[in-house]
Formats: C-alpha cells, sequence, structure tokens
C-alpha cells in the first residue's frame, strides 16, 4: 500500500503533463495550418486581384481610346507594347502599354518627347504583357501574372468599322 | 495526501474542460477558415469565368456573326450549327476535351432584328452555370456614295 500511492500518483501527474502537452501541441498546429490557410488565401486574393486589375484597365484604356486607327501594336525598346494614338489640338500624344522590369507600365508622352520604357508609370506586378492583331476589329493581349499562367484578353475594337453600304 | 489528490483531480478538470472548450473553438475556427477559402476560390472562379465570357463576347463581336472567328480562335471547341463548347482548364485557359475542368457555351439566340444578332454565353462547371451573359452584335449602317443612309 505504501508503495502503491507514489506510483498512483506518478502517473496521474503523467497523465495531467501528457494531455497538457497534448492540447499545447494541438493549440499550436491550430495556429499553424490557421496561418498557411490565411497566407494561400491572401496569396490567391492576391494573383487574382493583379490579373483582374491588369485585364480591367487594358479594356478600359481601349474603350476610351476607340477611334478610328488610334489603336496599333508597336515595340518600345524592343518590348512588345500596346500604342494608343490620342489627338489634342494641334499635337498627337502616344500612350505606351507594356511590360517592364516585372511590372506593367504606361508612358504618356508628346510625339515629339525623347523616352525609354524604363520611364512608364507601374501600374501592377506581371511577369508578361504580349499583344497580337488577330484581325482588324479584334487584339489578343497575353497576360502573364505573377503566377507565371498566361491569361488571354480579347479587345474588339468598334471603331475599325465594318463597312456595309447601303 | 488527501488534500493534494483532490487538487489534482480539480486540475484535471480544468484541463479537460479546456480541452472541451478548446476543440469546440478549433471546430468554428476550421469551418470559418474553409468558409474563407471556399469564397476565395468561389471569386476567383466566378473572375475567371466573367473575363472568358467577355473574351468570348469580345471574338463574337469582332467577327461577322457567324461561329468562324470563335472557332479560329477556341481551336479545341466543338461545334453543332447552334451551339459552340468550349473546353477550359483549371486556369480557364482553352483545352482539348477530356483534359478540361469548365466548359464555356456559345448558343445562337433569335437575333432582335435583322442587324442585330444575339448569342448567349454561359461558363459551367459540371452541370453548375458559373456565369452567364447576353452578347449582340450590331451590324451598322454607314451612308452610301448618295450619302444616304436606308431606314
Amino acid at each position: 500500500m505504501i508503495r502503491l500511492h507514489p506510483t498512483t500518483h506518478k502517473i496521474e501527474t503523467s497523465f495531467i503533463v501528457a494531455l497538457f502537452t497534448m492540447f499545447a501541441a494541438t493549440a499550436f498546429l491550430v495556429v499553424l495550418i490557421g496561418a498557411k490557410q490565411y497566407q494561400q488565401t491572401a496569396d490567391c486574393m492576391n494573383r487574382n486581384y493583379e490579373v483582374r486589375t491588369a485585364t480591367s484597365y487594358l479594356v478600359e484604356k481601349v474603350r476610351q481610346s476607340d477611334v478610328a486607327g488610334s489603336i496599333s501594336i508597336t515595340e518600345l525598346d524592343g518590348l512588345p507594347s500596346l500604342l494608343l494614338t490620342s489627338v489634342e489640338g494641334d499635337r498627337t500624344y502616344f500612350t505606351y502599354i507594356y511590360c517592364y522590369d516585372g511590372m506593367l507600365r504606361e508612358l504618356y508622352v508628346s510625339e515629339e518627347a525623347v523616352y525609354s520604357a524604363e520611364s512608364g508609370q507601374e501600374i501592377i506586378p506581371l511577369h508578361g504583357f504580349c499583344p497580337s492583331q488577330i484581325n482588324p476589329r479584334l487584339i489578343r493581349v497575353s497576360v502573364t501574372g505573377t503566377d507565371d499562367v498566361a491569361y488571354p484578353v480579347y479587345l474588339d475594337l468598334r471603331s475599325a468599322g465594318r463597312k456595309e453600304t447601303v | 495526501m488527501k488534500r493534494r489528490s483532490h487538487s489534482q483531480s480539480v486540475f484535471l478538470m480544468e484541463i479537460v474542460l479546456n480541452i472541451l472548450i478548446f476543440s469546440i473553438l478549433l471546430i468554428i475556427c476550421l469551418q470559418l477558415v474553409m468558409k474563407a477559402r471556399r469564397l476565395t476560390e468561389e471569386t476567383v472562379m466566378l473572375h475567371r469565368a466573367v473575363t472568358c465570357c467577355n473574351n468570348a463576347a469580345s471574338i463574337y463581336r469582332a467577327g461577322d456573326g457567324s461561329f468562324t472567328t470563335l472557332l479560329n480562335e477556341y481551336t479545341y471547341s466543338v461545334d453543332t450549327k447552334k451551339l459552340l463548347i468550349i473546353f477550359l482548364d483549371d486556369h480557364f485557359v482553352p483545352c482539348r476535351k477530356g483534359q478540361h475542368k469548365y466548359t464555356m457555351t456559345i448558343a445562337a439566340a433569335e437575333a432582335l432584328t435583322d442587324r442585330m444578332d444575339r448569342v448567349t454565353i454561359s461558363c459551367q462547371k459540371g452541370e453548375s452555370v458559373i456565369y452567364s451573359m447576353e452578347a449582340y452584335r450590331y451590324t451598322p449602317l454607314t451612308p452610301g456614295l448618295e450619302g444616304r443612309v436606308r431606314s
């Protein structure tokens, strides 16, 4: 009897300690899982935000500048870019949209100005931007997000008339 | 000895109660985390479906009213006269049938006028529709040599 008591206490204490350790370990695990899930959700939302912003921006810029002959595809310092031309008064201005140094950029300049690709204003992080003309009324822009997936965006030019004479 | 044993059993009860409360909170937390994740995935899916449908609408508007331009752009699509089925992978990028996770259907609808064509574009995951929209294609009249537009 005298021997039994300390053994029982030892087991009880061990059980409590084991239970507490398990509790602490589970709590720690839950925090880790929660943090990882939160990080994944935030990353997913960020990637979606980047692609969505880039595509919406492109669509809006093209809609805004949809005047006959004002939208074309060109190169700026060897980078494929979308060129939007606007005439204000007697001066002509160019808006280049392109991807440089991991960022989608916009460069608004007058035709006499001297400029380079790095002068453009940063819009949003992107890994690729490749516009191509499918037909006179349709432009395809391949936008590569930070997840390295290329998302196609099609832009129809309403100003490039579908001529039907009566 | 008795007092010590009583104190230990109280401590044990405290831990058991703590674990119980913790388990309940854990279940609630995990449910919330899962819900947040599901909502994010649904948002991403909806956004990509909207972009895909808008792309198809743009291609349709830039074409001649038939599915020809769409067929040129979506090479692996299936054309059944009134319906065009496009297969999309998990990133909503066009792919072959069998490798797809989503589908986009473009159905020719009844024209509103003789110059206004219409199609219904919808993006589905299995049987459930993620997003659906109507696209219109208007053929404008331009003045002829006489400078008059016939109504």
